[in-house]
């Protein structure tokens, strides 16, 4: 098992420097999005990122995992860890590229473990992903940040989460966009959503239609 | 008739288009069974199913293909129907296949004022929209059902609130709705 993990440690990090990372406009860019994800939960800094991040995953993952669909997996997991994840980034502790790939790496060893481990779920009904929680969260980041950064209370928001990783194209609108094609303040929005919601409930319970 | 089942948190109605990114291999699979056979059904995974249909599905059909810039296979799919799904099984690449039955939506109604107004105003979402207009080849519907069912779509509200306008008897509440977010009150 150890004889395993090494050996993909050291192939996985050799081939994860990217030479075109030494640019620091670059750089600065990720971190941006990062930034922009964990605080504004913003889905196009996101898209940004995996336009980025997920070919060269794949192709990583491809070359060390062999298995297509099983690098897809990874591409999917690691995305969409670093969608919930992205308020653990910390730019002071090292570079976006690094901190994502250490998410990868660590989704590429739980996989490799759940293969070893030849579960028999493997009809594990992930068509209800939204009550999959992952156990193993917790653990994710050990690698890269100090357990003092580990946050225990992690956030979830599983239907965005699942928007990001099966590659949804936002066609839903955000509130600023609603705003702005009013011609409304944000907070007027918020509260006509709200108001709104709350007719609807207090309606439905009343009668149908 | 078992159609395969593509998972998504996502709210389409009758007539609604969504743009798909495909690039997992079992979902490949899926994309090329939808071509030759019947299409697919997008499983809503909303959390709190009470408020809606259990297991309600959008069956559509792949309307248009394309590949994004690393190669990914984008595609257009369009709801032709509400359906609920049963009878799941797995096949050997983990794709999801289910018995659909069809689910009624709302009657066809007529415009009113309120309905015309919303339409004027979703036109303008549309032309403001290069995506939107580059799915909707097909155009801008301008009825009454149309206009609130796409209105539901984009509107900024949780994927569990919008599966109570999948209700056929909803379409007085889903206007009432509509209306009290992008009409101004008076």
């Amino acid at each position: 098992m150890m004889a395993v993990r090494q050996i993909n440690l050291s192939v996985i990090g050799s081939s994860v420097t990217p030479k075109a990372m030494n640019d620091s406009a670059e750089h600065q860019q990720l971190s941006q999005w990062l930034i922009s994800v964990a605080e504004q939960r913003d889905k196009l800094a996101f898209s940004e990122l995996f336009k980025f991040f997920a070919p060269k995953i794949l192709r990583i993952a491809k070359t060390k995992i062999g298995s297509e669909a099983q690098a897809s997996e990874v591409v999917q997991e690691t995305m969409s860890n670093v969608w919930r994840k992205a308020h653990l980034f910390d730019a002071q502790k090292g570079a976006a590229t690094t901190w994502v790939y250490t998410v990868m790496r660590n989704v590429t060893f739980d996989l490799l473990r759940k293969v070893k481990s030849n579960r028999e779920d493997t009809l594990s009904d992930d068509i209800w992903p939204i009550a999959e929680q992952s156990a193993a969260d917790d653990e994710l980041f050990e690698d890269h940040l100090a357990s003092n950064n580990i946050m225990s209370v992690i956030e979830t928001l599983p239907e965005n989460q699942q928007q990001v990783i099966k590659g949804f194209y936002f066609m839903e609108m955000s509130q600023e966009q609603l705003a702005n094609h009013l011609g409304l303040p944000l907070g007027t929005i918020k509260s006509r959503l709200r108001l709104a919601l709350a007719k609807l409930k207090a309606q439905l319970g009343a009668d149908h239609d | 008739m078992k159609l395969p089942i593509f998972p998504l948190p996502v709210f389409l109605l009758p007539q609604g288009i969504t743009r798909l990114r495909i690039f997992e291999q079992r979902y490949l699979n899926m994309v090329k069974l939808a071509t030759k056979a019947q299409g697919f059904a997008i499983l809503s995974t909303a959390t709190n199913a009470q408020k809606g249909e259990r297991n309600l599905a959008s069956w559509v059909d792949i309307i248009n293909f394309d590949q994004d810039e690393q190669g990914v296979l984008v595609i257009d799919v369009k709801c032709k129907q509400l359906v609920t799904l049963s009878e799941l099984i797995v096949d050997k690449d983990n794709l999801h296949h289910g018995d659909i039955t069809h689910v009624e939506h709302w009657p066809e109604r007529m415009h009113d004022d309120k309905t015309s107004h919303l339409s004027m105003s979703l036109l303008k979402v549309f032309e403001d929209n290069k995506l939107l207009t580059d799915m909707y080849q097909s155009g801008f519907k301008d009825n009454a059902n149309w206009v609130i069912a796409r209105w539901l779509e984009l509107l900024p509200i949780n994927l569990e609130d919008k599966m109570m306008f999948a209700n056929q008897h909803s379409f007085k509440a889903a206007k009432q709705f509509v209306q009290n977010i992008v009409l101004p009150e008076k």
